[in-house]
């Protein structure tokens, strides 16, 4: 073989080995990048699914809070409406105590306060507005409370005024012992034992 | 003689210079492959998702709207059953308190 031939050899030789390796290295290079175009899909995907975990339970509280607060508002309508019902009943029962029927209430109330206690004579404490008219009245009021509970009550109208809007606070004769009978006490009685029933009259159900 | 052989040698020497070059140009091309490969990877980790983030925003601030607006409706309703009946509520109270 002449030399021209032997290098034309080589040169074709070291040409197709050339050749090879940059084939090889552009393969490499291909696989390396569609690997990480892979990886970075996944990458994607995983992001994407937990912002829609996170958005969701965002939306879920979200939207939690807004029903809790709606059933507040709700609730506290009801509860306006059932405190403006006692708040109209404590106005109409001031208006009874100008009415011809605040006697016998009265006498009821003081009647009640003295089977209760179990005395025959009793201290009667009244509101500053109430007590020239219990002054008035306090030898009928005597009389009838004895008539209603079958025996003779002594009442002493103790000048000390006390802060209600009606109705007595009576005691036995040294105060050991008291009974509330005043409006105020018998609306919060009210109050707590039948504000049920002052829904199901305002609301139904 | 000689000549002919110092010739051939440095036919070699060329040949393989050509090789080296191929590699040496092999791995430039796999080296860009991997800085274009973090390149795409560090793209993917800083992605953002704003259009469905905002999306979802607008769709619960729609929701709250219309729970709003339902427990509205049902508080005035409310309102409106509790005044129809306040009078007989009062007058039950009135009631309970005197009896």
């Amino acid at each position: 073989m002449s030399l021209e031939a032997l290098k034309r050899e080589i040169f074709e030789s070291a040409n197709r080995r050339r050749e090879e390796i940059l084939k090889e290295a552009r393969e490499k290079a291909d696989k390396i990048v569609e690997e990480a175009k892979d990886k970075a899909e996944r990458i994607i995907e995983r992001k994407r699914e937990a912002i829609i975990k996170e958005l969701s339970e965002k939306k879920k509280a979200a939207l939690a809070v807004a029903r809790l607060e709606g059933k507040k508002k709700v609730l506290e309508t009801r509860g306006s409406l059932v405190d403006k019902a006692f708040e109209e009943a404590k106005k109409k029962l001031i208006e009874i105590k100008d009415g011809k029927d605040y006697l016998n209430i009265l006498i009821k109330f003081i009647a009640e306060a003295i089977k209760e206690l179990g005395k025959d004579e009793v201290n009667i404490r009244v509101s500053s507005s109430d007590y020239e008219f219990m002054k008035k009245n306090l030898k009928i009021i005597e009389k009838n409370v004895s008539k209603k509970i079958g025996k003779k009550v002594v009442l002493n109208l103790i000048e000390e005024h006390v802060n209600i809007i009606g109705g007595v606070i009576v005691s036995s004769k040294g105060d050991q012992i008291i009974y509330t009978n005043s409006f105020d006490s018998r609306i919060n009685r009210v109050y707590d034992e039948m504000r049920d029933e002052v829904i199901k009259i305002l609301f139904g159900g | 003689m000689s000549s002919e052989i110092n010739k051939l040698l440095e036919i070699e020497h060329e040949a393989e210079d050509l090789i080296k070059k191929a590699r040496d140009e092999a791995d430039k091309i796999i080296e860009e492959a991997r800085r274009e490969a973090d390149r795409i990877i560090s793209e993917a980790e800083k992605a953002e998702f704003k259009e469905l983030e905002e999306a979802t925003e607008k769709e619960i601030k729609e929701h709250i709207k219309k729970i709003k607006e339902e427990y509205e409706r049902e508080a005035k309703k409310v309102y409106e059953d509790g005044m129809k009946n306040l009078d007989k509520a009062v007058k039950f109270i009135v009631e309970k308190v005197i009896e």
